[in-house]
């Protein structure tokens, strides 16, 4: 009867792991510790241009629990901010050391759009990773560590001396949905299913 | 038969869309879902409960004086903590920008004859409750010599408000208006760039406005030409503080030119004179009681010219002005000998006839002999209409060459048009200026077509005129200009603030109010004159309306306001003149009519492919040009801004001041206004249609959208008691909010 009631309390064991391990853990919400952005230069297009390259405005650190993976992300943020509602031409990216501009992420490209000539900015926008997307990150993402940032668009309409153009950014915030690997939950499950066995052939 | 019923089903099936897509967008249908409350504000300046609920208003002597320690003590202008909330006053004309709860404010603060200054703060549940974060630009540091702190007591309170903005491609840009003597409605808006950080949300400006400077402690040299007359081809300066050579001269007025006359002329002789003009930025020259505006001496830059029959053809009688000039070669020049003087600046009024040529651009020397162009070109307005003390500040240029320098000299000369679309096209070489001998184009008339687009200098009437001119700069080596020194807008016609931004246009194009003062008596707007203000007895004789500009760099504006024709005559038929329509006749004389819209409204793109426009008016139950009779609502033509169609108009608004029973002035029959429940009362418990802290004025509305039927509405209202005599000082200019919804279209 021992034997019994050990090989259920394993198996038990088991039904109540898989009855209460979640299929998706939730996300993970990160944001930036600088909160909003504005560039520290402005540039008129005129006499002053702003650099070639990527600007980074912050860095998500975190880490994926372990046995869990990465399912998805979503980024979320703001075209201005609470200084500023609208921003100068600018592209958006998450990457990483190497290739700053992995994934682009938002992008004001338009002199009539909200972005640029809104009146009653911020604009929010926000962006689901594809799985694409996922894959040219996941280096990164393995490492913890995604880079917000930037660059400049060449704004060749409006151009005026002296009239200095800011990017302003508001506070983005990363979502990364998280679920357990799938080989964990079946490693677990063997793992149970042949302790139970082992009891049994052991009784016999 | 069934077949025919088919077929009719069948038919209606396929054209209903067509037939039900025909009718016309139904317009907003607003109600109120809150009752209009008092804002508040936490930290800043004094405001009105601090000293009290006497209505002396105890801004000298209530329990928190506006100075610490205040009454005869005097002190310090109070600043409070964020911890010390407040009721939102004494603020107006509010301008709010963002969506949502959480949303930034620029205000108007305006103790009574005391102070006035422009003020942000920010609020996260859409403009109920407020956080201080700046002032800037106050008109002066003093604190009142009593709770009214008249005028005759050295009180003052005019200084720079009416603020409004425009946020563009990461640039933010802030206007306000001028309000001291002569220059209130007469000069251009005066342009401030803003670069926001933080809690300094009007940074870099100073807490001091320049206007708190004396206007004429540091000239130089200037001319007013108040005095003289007749031909004046090298004007006397009438003021001159320098130790060298002061001088004015006209520049190509005599010349070999051929003009466009029947037979031609050609030639001409220089006869530069001066002559009365209207509303430069001349304090003197206004009639008494205010009766008409301003119209005193301007030099006038123009050939001979003479008039009719003995002008065509006649050697030497040519206008001046000619298209075969080439740039940079006519205009005016002032010389002035800088030495022993810093911190250089040059102010000018200038004036252009409606074909007088439309660009002028400044030059100087620092050699007597080489001339390099200053600042952007200037744009005139649109023809017979000063631009007022347009203004080249050389040190905050970085030009230090013009100081203590003899060869100083500043030209004011014509250039071609570079929005003139056409033949010969506009291009400067590479490498050069407006003024360089390869650049193309044309010079253009101050007065556009009726499409809004330049046309070519007639060549053979226009001039210019100039007043106010003035060289400034300190005899010691100290800068008497704040950081911020006065640049004007020019291109607005007496401009008395924004009404309204379009969102997503470049060029930028805004709604704008122009008031010209004691206009009723000037054509072309002789309109019929109100009786006296009920319940105040007030005459008001000002001319406003509605315009549509346009700008490309913040500064100088187009006006492309179309020509439209107020409805009541006096007598005679009324002569077009630029206005939007729709919205007010300035002609009307009806309490049911809007004779007046004042500054800071909001526009809102709409589902149903109008625009539409919150506002405040007034008419002649007021006797106020300043508008503040009920908040309305009017929605354009689809995109047509300059086409409306009042909603909520002063009958049935969004917002009133009480209730005023009076026999109509157009149609001799008894009225009461509002005749309807204004919509905020639908809600609130309105007494005479109204609540107390805006039963006397009610403007400035600013409608935050916070859903897609939804917005909260902030505003600015005056008690009645403000308005009586005596005065009550306890409550005035307070900040309040409600919130409205729509459910008949989407709004962005």
């Amino acid at each position: 009867m021992a034997k019994l009631t050990l090989t259920a309390a394993i198996l038990s064991l088991g039904a109540a792991f898989i009855l209460t391990t979640p299929a998706d853990a939730g996300p993970i919400n990160l944001t930036l510790p600088g909160g909003y952005y504005d560039s520290p230069s402005g540039y008129d297009f005129v006499s002053t241009f702003p650099p070639a390259g990527s600007t980074t405005i912050g860095t998500f650190t975190f880490s994926i629990p372990a046995g869990e993976l990465v399912t998805g992300m979503t980024i979320s943020g703001s075209f201005g901010n609470g200084d500023n509602g609208t921003t100068a031409l600018s592209d958006y990216y998450l990457g990483y050391s190497g290739n700053e501009t992995a994934v682009e992420v938002a992008g004001c490209d338009n002199i009539a759009a909200d972005c640029y000539s809104g009146q009653n900015g911020p604009y929010s926008w926000a962006y689901t990773l594809t799985s694409a997307d996922l894959s040219t990150l996941a280096s990164a993402i393995a490492g913890g560590s995604l880079d917000f940032t930037y660059t400049w668009d060449n704004n060749t309409v409006v151009q005026i001396p002296g009239d200095l153009q800011y990017v302003y950014a508001g506070d983005p915030t990363l979502a990364i949905q998280v679920s357990p690997e799938p080989a964990s939950v079946f490693m677990c499950l063997g793992g149970l299913a042949g302790l139970a066995a082992l009891r049994r052939f052991r009784r016999v | 038969m069934k077949k025919i019923e088919l077929a009719i089903c069948a038919f209606a099936v396929l054209f209903a869309p067509a037939f039900v897509g025909t009718s016309a967008a139904q317009s907003a249908t607003w109600t109120a879902t809150s009752s209009p409350v008092q804002a508040t504000i936490a930290g800043g300046p004094w405001t009105l409960s601090q000293g009290g609920s006497a209505t002396t208003g105890g801004a000298y002597d209530g329990p928190t004086p506006y100075c610490t320690p205040g009454n005869s003590a005097g002190g310090t202008a109070l600043v409070n903590p964020t911890s010390t909330v407040n009721t939102f006053n004494p603020f107006y004309f509010p301008f709010v920008v963002g969506s949502g709860l959480s949303v930034k404010g620029y205000f108007d603060y305006r103790p009574k004859n005391i102070n006035e200054a422009v003020v942000a703060a920010t609020s996260n549940d859409a403009g109920k409750t407020w956080t201080f974060q700046q002032m800037v630009e106050q008109l002066t540091t003093e604190c009142p010599s009593g709770d009214s702190n008249t005028a005759s007591s050295g009180g003052n309170d005019d200084g720079e408000g009416h603020p409004s903005i425009i946020s563009f491609g990461g640039t933010t840009w802030l206007y306000t208006l001028n309000r001291s003597t002569p220059h209130v409605d007469s000069d251009g808006l005066i342009v401030h760039s803003i670069l926001p950080r933080g809690v300094n949300a009007l940074n870099p400006l100073p807490l001091n406005s320049p206007l708190m400077q004396p206007p004429t402690a540091n000239i130089i040299a200037g001319w007013n030409f108040n005095g003289v007359t007749g031909t004046q081809l090298t004007p006397a300066p009438s003021t001159n503080h320098s130790s060298g050579t002061v001088a004015a001269k006209s520049l190509g007025m005599t010349n070999g030119y051929t003009y466009s006359t029947t037979p031609a002329t050609i030639g001409s002789v220089d006869g530069s004179n001066v002559t009365k003009t209207t509303l430069s930025s001349d304090p003197s020259g206004t009639a008494a009681h205010n009766i008409g505006p301003n119209n005193n001496e301007a030099w006038r830059v123009v050939g001979v010219g003479l008039t009719g029959s003995q002008a065509t053809g006649t050697a030497g009688t040519g206008n001046g002005w000619n298209l075969s000039a080439p740039p940079c070669t006519q205009g005016a020049e002032f010389d002035v000998d800088t030495t022993g003087y810093h911190y250089i600046v040059f102010q000018y009024d200038w004036y252009t006839t409606a074909q007088g040529v439309r660009d002028l651009q400044a030059l100087y020397t620092t050699d007597g002999s080489t001339w390099t162009p200053v600042g952007p070109i200037q744009v005139s307005g649109g023809g017979t209409t000063f631009n007022n003390q347009i203004t080249i500040n050389f040190h905050a240029l970085g030009i230090t060459g013009v100081e203590n320098n003899s060869h100083f000299g500043v030209r004011l000369v014509s250039v071609y048009d570079p929005d003139f679309i056409g033949s010969p096209a506009y291009s400067i070489p590479s490498g050069g200026t407006v003024c360089s001998a390869g650049a193309t184009g044309i010079y253009t008339a101050a007065s556009l077509a009726t499409n809004d687009q330049p046309v070519v200098y007639n060549n053979n009437s226009g001039n210019w005129r100039f007043d106010e001119v003035n060289v400034l700069g300190t005899a010691g080596n100290t800068n008497p200009i704040t950081s911020d020194p006065i640049v004007n807008t020019t291109g607005l016609v007496n401009p008395d603030g924004l009404l309204a931004v379009v969102p997503n246009t470049y060029p930028i194009q805004v709604l704008y109010i122009s008031k010209t003062l004691n206009a009723d008596y000037v054509p072309p707007t002789v309109y019929p004159a109100c009786p006296a203000s009920i319940p105040n007895g007030n005459f008001n004789d000002d001319v406003e309306v509605v315009r549509i500009a346009t700008t490309t760099n913040f500064i100088n504006f187009a006006d492309i306001t179309p020509f439209n024709t107020p409805q009541f005559p006096s007598p005679g038929a009324n002569t077009p003149i630029q206005m939007v329509n729709g919205l007010s006749d300035p002609s009307t004389t009806s309490y049911s009519g809007i004779r007046w819209i004042s500054g800071n409204g909001t526009l809102i793109k709409l589902s149903n492919g109008n625009w539409g426009l919150f506002f405040g008016g007034g008419n002649c139950l007021d006797g106020d040009s300043d508008a503040f009779h009920a908040i309305m609502y009017a929605e354009s033509n689809g995109s047509d801004l300059t086409n409306w169609t009042v909603i909520n108009g002063i009958n049935n608004p969004i917002a009133s001041i009480a209730t005023v029973t009076g026999t109509d002035p157009q149609t001799s029959q008894s009225v009461t206004i509002p005749s309807s429940t204004p919509v905020v009362c639908q809600v609130a418990s309105c007494t005479s249609n109204t609540l107390p802290w805006f039963s006397g004025r009610v403007y400035a509305p600013q409608a935050i959208v916070t859903g897609t039927g939804a917005v909260s509405l902030v505003f600015a209202g005056y008690d009645a008691g403000f308005q009586a005599s005596p005065r009550d000082y306890s409550s005035y200019r307070n900040i309040g909010q409600v919130n409205l919804s729509v459910g008949n279209v989407t709004l962005p």
